[in-house]
């Protein structure tokens, strides 16, 4: 089993921004991953003027894939969308120390965040 | 280890009984350090000591003293048993028969046999695990030699037809090989009624020491076996080396209590089991790997919408197999779950659960109470298991078939 980094078992013990937020109509949606592949992260972005206010996360995967979408999460809130926008899965994995093999997982969650700040194309209907 | 850690784990192995232990001690204690193959006192001492373990053994599965052959263990068995049979009867033919959800060392063992030339057959199982005996029965031909059938799985306890399939492989003339190392102590292991040439034993999963297993095999068999090791023709020329006195003494000692323990150890193995599935069925979305005639110290099921990953990190080290000790060493997913078509994602959301003779309920509880809050904490933001819990069905989810999840009520 991988040695995880402090900071992907603070993340994965105790999820920031964790379920689907009520009322996520008011939400941007974004989708990554694959059930298969064995990581998912769907992420609910609420933006008000230029900045994201609330973050949340669902996720299905090893404990870093947990963990990048919490720390995305706690990342995203309040933060301007221009640096959401900039934000990549490396910086994910390098700010969680994920493991080589492990920083697919921190891609998926860039992904979802992709698609969210995409805004309207319809999230995938994998699910 | 400071804080107790439950123990469900009696199916990769067992604790010495302390009955067995008093045993082995005796034996190293009372200088029974003679070679079994000396002829002078001490080795005579020793021997003595062998014989009556290997009378033991023999009476525990029904059959003579003369056809129990010592090995290192089961797989050391297995290989014996596969790899003997069909060198030594190569010129009759050399097509053999197995099944997809055999242990490792009979299917190494076959790997192996196919680089020799041999023909090698892996039967599928159906998605519950079982072999139906029509299945085996068609492939057999007139130059099969071997088929190798487990009696107990040792990753989801499903007990295979022994006696139906023993017929078929005798009917063609070729020799039936059972693995039955999950089986002592767990079944009655009667070799006459199994119809098994050969059988496989080890001493580690019925509460006696490890490094010590054995082979059955028939009497009539002697020269149809080819063996792996040379040197001093010890074992009947099968297995050469020093016996290793205390372990076989161990044996022994193991395989006797099997007469006088099985049926407290089968009581309270149900018992648990259906603590164990009730609390599941409870917890909703978990899905039993196997059948439920399996035999009752085994539990492999599936836990939807969570990772397996995710899953063994919260379960705080409980000592509990995910899929089967022997894979989770390597990453991949179980070959038995694979065979029986469990997607790859929730054969990795599996665990064994095994129980023992010295298993109690509070360690029960506490791993159901552990692994139900693990599953329950994962699922909240699971989006698999949200997507559930709003109509989706498993095996939309997985997108491949799986199983009805464990009933409630």
């Amino acid at each position: 089993m991988a040695e995880w980094s402090p900071a992907v078992l603070a993340h994965f013990e105790r999820p920031r921004g964790a379920g689907r937020p009520d009322g996520a109509v008011a939400f941007r949606h974004g989708r990554g991953g694959w059930v298969k592949k064995g990581a998912v992260v769907e992420l609910w972005l609420r933006c008000e003027q230029e900045r994201v206010v609330e973050a949340r996360y669902e996720a299905y995967g090893c404990p870093a894939t947990i963990a990048s979408a919490s720390w995305l999460c706690e990342y995203l809130s309040n933060r301007p969308i221009e640096q959401a926008r900039a934000l990549t899965g490396l910086d994910i994995a390098g700010a969680l120390a994920l493991p080589p093999e492990k920083i697919g997982v921190a891609l998926i969650a860039e992904d979802a965040l992709k698609q969210a700040l995409d805004g309207d194309k319809a999230p995938s209907a994998a699910l | 280890m400071s804080e107790h850690v439950p123990y469900l784990d009696n199916a990769a192995t067992t604790p010495l009984d302390p009955a067995v232990w008093e045993r082995m001690r005796a034996c190293l204690e009372e200088g029974l350090f003679g070679n079994p193959a000396s002829a002078h006192s001490y080795g005579v001492a020793a021997a003595q000591a062998v014989e009556s373990a290997r009378a033991q053994v023999a009476a525990a599965i029904g059959a003579e003293p003369g056809e129990i052959v010592w090995t290192s263990g089961a797989t050391e068995a297995n290989n014996l048993a596969v790899l003997g049979i069909a060198r030594a009867n190569a010129k009759r033919g050399k097509h053999v028969i197995s099944v997809r959800t055999e242990h490792k060392s009979v299917l190494e063992a076959c790997a192996r046999l196919e680089q020799e030339g041999f023909e090698v057959e892996l039967l599928a199982v159906d998605r519950d695990g079982r072999l139906p005996p029509e299945r085996l029965a068609a492939t057999l031909r007139p130059d099969t030699v071997l088929a190798a059938v487990m009696l107990v799985n040792n990753e989801t306890g499903v007990v295979q037809d022994i006696p139906a399939i023993a017929e078929h492989v005798h009917a063609v003339g070729a020799l039936l090989h059972v693995d039955a190392a999950q089986a002592a102590g767990r079944l009655s292991v009667d070799v006459n009624l199994l119809g098994a040439d050969t059988l496989a034993l080890s001493a580690h999963k019925v509460y006696g020491p490890k490094g010590i297993g054995c082979l059955f095999r028939r009497r009539r068999l002697r020269r149809r076996i080819a063996p792996l090791m040379w040197g001093g023709g010890h074992e009947d020329g099968l297995r050469p080396g020093t016996l290793a006195t205390h372990q076989v003494v161990g044996m022994g000692a193991a395989f006797e209590r099997i007469h006088a323990c099985q049926a407290e150890d089968r009581r309270r193995a149900e018992a648990y089991r259906q603590r164990m599935l009730t609390a599941f069925a409870e917890l909703g979305g978990v899905v039993l790997n196997g059948r439920a005639d399996g035999v009752p110290h085994i539990l492999n099921v599936a836990f939807a919408g969570v990772h397996g990953e995710a899953l063994t990190a919260s379960l705080g080290g409980l000592a509990v197999s995910q899929g089967s000790a022997c894979s989770s060493a390597s990453g991949s997913p179980s070959h038995v779950l694979r065979a029986m078509a469990v997607p790859d994602q929730l054969a990795a959301a599996s665990l064994r659960l095994s129980v023992g003779r010295f298993t109690r309920e509070p360690e029960v509880e506490a791993a159901v109470e552990r692994i139900r809050g693990a599953v329950q904490r994962l699922r909240a933001f699971s989006p698999l298991w949200q997507a559930h819990r709003r109509g989706a069905s498993l095996s939309a989810l997985y997108q491949q078939p799986v199983a009805e999840a464990l009933a409630h009520g």
